[in-house]
């Protein structure tokens, strides 16, 4: 790898999607369950890095700027950890671009 | 007859924060449009009132304002024009459908930063009291409202509002419900088509700014220019910044005529 | 009496192809989306094979909302200091009637539900279906959603809901769901002048180009691409999950990774990114195929992986297109002969078996394991690239190399066993080939 890439910040990256945030959080995560978790496959794999680990063994999650992917809950291994569903009709990501 | 509830609601054709052309994909109503309709919606329940949305919009908003009106309004006036239309125009074609409404609402606070003069210059055209920023009801009264608007610094006083009014509501004040799947499949409000008139059709007067005319001041007594401009910005003199004074009211209005008076506001 | 004739959900390509097949029939459809509107929630890489269209919509590339129609397709083989490219021109493909087109998913999937609406069909949107409703017999009835009062019956529903299609494994279609079959795709469209983008793609007018890549990708299993729009770049990376989840590098420090090879890096340098995007990708084929129909149910597109993620392949699109049709076709002929059974919906299956849809999936049920291997991945381009540089550096006054003698060299060094190089072989003819 030759050249260093200047990149933008991640806040101004997910800056360039528009989320139609609804008031009920579509995505839930136990972060009891994930106490005992040791991949921590979520917050690394979530592309709009929503999964947020803190220094008790939790997990803080924020639902809004999520782009309805599926990964977290692919590669979580831990039953009952995420519970996932679409946001209300209408809300959520909406792509122009892409 | 059945008591008819106006709301006004603004089209935009694309959220104007994400830096992409305007587009009727992306179109929404501001949340404050929304809440708009959710409190007469209400209303019209307790009221046995119709729910009459009114929206002057280009054609491609068409099915955005059915699929708003979808959530319970009983009829649906789009005024069609396309492009900009100066506020004042834009309230006098919304009030020919307006005037059997005894109370119309509209959003406070519009997706494109508007000025938000609309409602004001409907109050004007249809002789109405007008209420701004308002977050809540407080009393319910025969023919009037007692409203909590909001004012700067998180305080905020309540107003009454005599009948026919228009009021300007907050987003957070109701969130809209969602339409059922019946009526969005199968939308029930009726649709009443209009086009924009010629602007030539405004009843509403000359506008001009107000600017009154400069007035000489004697210069105040001094031997030297500093001192005369001291004199004249109180520079050394002990400043009275304030003063709290405890009065009945006429006494209270009495003073601050007294005051203005004084201080050369009034004569 | 049902609501509809058919229901069906999700209008992507998949659904909007069937709502419209069955709507040229005159029988009654909905078709449901959960977006505000169409395409709203998809995003892909960026290239559509439309020919598929010939059958619905005569001439659609006159009124298809396209970027760039691709007349170039370059295939690249990346390692950290080398690239290797294979690049193919050809004009035939910048007219009519075209090949492929860059298109933004916004875009595209809302001209092609549109056209469902013009011939008939219901498009309800902002509505999100969550279950499927079923008989005593448990033959599929209709379908919930997430409005008031929001149940809608049928005699057939269509699932055409995408990747994590939530119908589909709700009514257990999907024996089982492994993480190992999907990959995540991340995406930068990247705003640069159009002239900029004609001179470093070397482009004309509305030509546009195709870059696909394996390597690149920081070590995790996956592949990249580039694809030109009129005035932006689609610059982006597939993952597979497994191997995401088990290393440390973020997905967009992926893109960043690949945006800075020296090969890449000129063609993206001083572009802004406008929008950063993601979604799954089923990659498996054949080998995650669920049940396709059941009685009053078909799945079709994503939600049928019938997606084809092969390397050198990146289709989705035309798959979904296809296998919505002949949803649809099977439906319309269940309905008419008042057998909407799994029986009396087997045509989707013969339809399938009969075109590309199946058949190229069959003849390539190998090729995503291939292609996603750990060989393929991380040694083979290292293996080829060094190959090549092997030919073209010149050693003198030493004498050229034999290139037999420069492979064998470079296996041993790469420690790549001959029994393996031989198995990939063949196994890549049978794909391939
Ligand atoms: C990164 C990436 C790159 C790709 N590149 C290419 C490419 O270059 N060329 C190509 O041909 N293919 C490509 N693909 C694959 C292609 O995008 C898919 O195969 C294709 O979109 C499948 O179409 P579909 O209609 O089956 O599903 P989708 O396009 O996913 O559509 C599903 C629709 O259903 C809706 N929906 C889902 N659930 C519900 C619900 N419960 N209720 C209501 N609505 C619902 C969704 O909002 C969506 O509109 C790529 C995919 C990815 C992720
Ligand atoms: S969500 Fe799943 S993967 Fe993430 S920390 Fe919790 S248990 Fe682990
Ligand atoms: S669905 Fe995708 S974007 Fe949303 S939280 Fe999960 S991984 Fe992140």
């Amino acid at each position: 790898m030759s050249l260093q890439w200047p990149d933008i910040s991640f806040q101004d990256r997910m800056a360039t999607a528009e989320f139609r945030v609804h008031e009920r959080a579509h995505i839930v995560v136990n972060s009891d369950s994930c106490n005992g978790c040791t991949t921590r496959a979520c917050v690394v794999a979530c592309p709009a890095n929503l999964f947020i680990p803190t220094s008790d063994g939790g997990i803080v999650f924020n639902y809004e700027q999520c782009f309805e992917c599926g990964t977290c809950y692919m590669v979580c291994n831990e039953e009952g950890a995420i519970s996932w569903t679409y946001p209300e009709g209408g809300h959520g990501i909406v792509f122009h671009h892409t | 007859m059945t008591p008819i509830i106006g709301v006004c609601v603004k089209w935009i054709g694309s959220q104007p924060t994400s830096g992409h052309e305007a587009d009727a994909r992306f179109a929404q109503f501001s949340a404050s449009d929304q809440a708009a309709l959710e409190v007469s919606l209400q209303r019209a329940e307790q009221q046995s009132a119709r729910v009459r949305v009114v929206s002057v919009a280009p054609i491609a908003a068409r099915s955005h304002l059915v699929a708003l009106c979808a959530s319970g309004a009983h009829e649906l006036v789009h005024i069609a024009a396309e492009g900009q239309s100066s506020s004042a125009h834009v309230a006098h074609e919304l009030a020919q459908h307006l005037r059997d409404c005894a109370s119309v609402w509209c959003g406070d606070y519009s997706l494109d930063r508007g000025s938000g003069s609309v409602p004001a210059f409907l109050a004007s055209t249809l002789g109405a009291q007008q209420a701004l920023g308002i977050v809540g009801i407080s009393a319910t009264n025969n023919n009037s409202l007692d409203l909590l608007r909001r004012l700067d610094a998180g305080r905020r006083e309540i107003v009454r509002v005599m009948e026919p009014f228009i009021i300007s509501v907050e987003g957070s004040m109701a969130t809209l419900r969602r339409a059922s799947l019946a009526s969005t499949l199968r939308p029930t409000a009726n649709i009443i088509e209009a086009s924009l008139a010629e602007p030539s059709t405004l009843s509403l007067g000359d506008f001009s700014p107000f600017r009154p005319r400069p007035r000489t001041v004697k210069a105040p007594a001094g031997e030297t220019a500093l001192d005369r401009i001291k004199a004249a910005t109180s520079a050394n003199s002990p400043q009275k910044h304030s003063e709290i004074v405890t009065l009945a009211p006429e006494d209270a209005a009495q003073y601050i005529v007294e005051r203005l008076t004084e201080w050369g506001y009034l004569s | 009496m049902p609501d509809f004739d058919v229901i069906v959900v999700g209008a992507g390509p998949a659904g909007s192809c069937a709502a419209l097949t069955i709507a040229r029939t005159g029988k009654s459809v909905a078709l449901i989306e959960r977006g505000p509107f169409p395409g709203s929630k998809n995003m892909y890489g960026g290239v559509v094979y439309p020919r598929i269209l010939d059958a619905l919509i005569p001439e659609w590339w006159n009124e298809m909302p396209v970027q760039r129609w691709v007349t170039r397709r370059s295939t690249m083989l990346l390692t950290d200091t080398q690239s290797l490219s294979i690049d193919f021109r050809s004009d035939a493909w910048g007219d009519a009637p075209y090949n492929g087109a860059t298109a933004f998913r916004p875009d595209f999937d809302n001209w092609l539900a549109n056209k469902a609406v013009e011939a008939g069909a219901t498009l309800v949107c902002s509505t999100t279906v969550t279950g499927l409703i079923t008989n005593a017999n448990g033959a599929v009835i209709g379908i919930h959603t997430d409005r008031p009062d929001g149940d809608l019956t049928a005699s057939v529903v269509i699932a055409c809901d995408g990747v994590n299609s939530f119908l589909a494994k709700e009514h257990g279609m999907y024996p089982h769901t492994d993480a190992a079959h999907f990959t995540l795709g991340v995406k930068e469209t990247i705003t640069l002048s159009k002239d900029i983008i004609d001179e470093r793609f070397a482009v004309r007018g509305n030509q546009g180009v195709d870059i696909e890549i394996l390597g690149g990708t920081s070590g995790v299993n996956g592949g990249g691409f580039i694809y030109t729009n009129l005035d932006s770049l689609s610059v982006g990376v597939v993952l597979k999950l497994p191997k995401l989840a088990a290393q440390s590098k973020r997905p967009e420090e992926i893109i960043a990774g690949l945006k800075s090879h020296s090969a890449i890096a000129p063609l993206v340098e001083g572009g802004t990114v406008s929008e950063y995007s993601a979604h799954l990708i089923p990659e498996a084929g054949l080998k995650m195929m669920p049940t396709l129909l059941d009685d009053g149910l078909l799945v079709a597109g994503d939600a049928a992986a019938m997606c084809l993620a092969a390397g050198i392949w990146l289709e989705g699109v035309n798959f979904a297109m296809a296998s919505g049709m002949y949803a649809a076709q099977a439906a319309c002929e269940a309905i008419e002969k008042g057998n909407t059974s799994a029986k009396g919906l087997s045509l989707y299956k013969k339809l399938l078996e009969d075109t590309f849809v199946l058949r190229d999936h069959r003849k390539l049920r190998r090729a995503p394991q291939l292609v996603l291997s750990d060989r393929v991945q991380h040694m083979y381009p290292a293996l080829i690239t060094s190959v090549v540089q092997g030919m073209f550096h010149v050693n003198n006054p030493l004498p050229k190399p034999g290139l037999r003698k420069i492979l064998k060299d470079e296996r041993r060094r790469l420690g790549i066993r001959t029994i393996d190089l031989a198995k990939d072989a063949i196994t890549g003819f049978r794909s391939f080939g």
